[in-house]
């Protein structure tokens, strides 16, 4: 992708959510805004804020969908660690180890580590972005088990493609 | 219709607190500070996400959704980095996760 469009799609976004936030249709604000939003571009490539991490709009769709279903693992979750909350003798196997990620990008091993601290019932402790290991903390051996059969790491992986961030 | 939406809307907040009220449960009854931040992911994603769906279908469709969906990511994106950095922020302190096995000790 080349940098003049980077630059106005950045200008666009930042205008976007600014008029969105105000609501407002004001000639003052919306000259202030846009006048913000280009200097805070123009600022911004100067500094060099915005690394190879940033998101890229290609996985956008599929993102929609990956989110659609960690939504739905979550409320699986949400409801299975709550029946351990509410039961009387409270049956927790509290699990501290070591999981490997196939992930090959960054920001997919990003995604997956934000992914499973999420999810109730796991926590990402320590993250290892050379060696692409995670030290999790989990509640049960269940909730464990679920994130070693690797299901959320394939779908990352499939949600990546073949973008090289 | 209008009141099939008012209806909706209640249903879901209502629901959202009685997962904010299991989280608080949970939050006192979990032995350590590793099972009690499970506790509140339960809070932190589900109760608050349900709540804020039960506003947005209060709303309708208007610029007060779209700020409480945005809201919503915020909540879903910084909870989460937030678990995180208390978590390392314990093992760098040198806090053992327990191990119990079977039922919790009290």
């Amino acid at each position: 992708m080349n940098k003049l469009l980077l630059i106005f799609i950045q200008i666009v976004a930042l205008f976007l959510f600014w008029y969105l936030l105000s609501g407002k249709n004001f000639i003052l604000l919306i000259s202030v805004g846009l006048i913000c939003s280009v200097l805070i571009v123009f600022y911004q490539n100067k500094l060099k804020m915005v690394d190879d991490e940033s998101m890229p709009i290609s996985i956008l769709p599929k993102a929609v969908l990956y989110w659609v279903w960690l939504y739905k693992e979550v409320i699986q979750s949400s409801l299975y660690v709550s029946k351990l909350i509410l039961s009387k003798e409270m049956d927790i196997t509290p699990q501290y180890s070591k999981i490997k990620s196939n992930q090959k990008t960054t920001m997919g091993f990003n995604i997956y580590a934000n992914s499973i601290t999420m999810t109730p019932g796991t926590i990402s402790v320590i993250i290892n972005n050379t060696s692409k290991e995670i030290d999790i903390h989990a509640l049960t051996k269940d909730t464990k088990a679920s994130l070693e059969n690797g299901t959320m790491d394939n779908r990352i992986k499939k949600l990546m493609g073949d973008t090289d961030v | 219709m209008i009141v099939l939406q008012t209806y909706i809307s209640y249903g879901l907040v209502i629901l959202g607190s009685i997962f904010l009220l299991i989280g608080a449960i949970g939050l006192v009854r979990m032995p350590d500070v590793f099972t009690r931040m499970h506790a509140t992911s339960v809070m932190e994603t589900t109760g608050a996400s349900l709540i804020i769906f039960g506003l947005i279908i209060y709303s309708g469709l208007n610029a007060v959704s779209l700020k409480l969906v945005l809201v919503l990511l915020a909540i879903l994106y910084l909870s989460s980095v937030a678990t995180h950095a208390l978590a390392r922020a314990c093992i760098h302190d040198n806090i053992k996760p327990i191990k119990v096995s079977g039922r919790a000790k009290k």
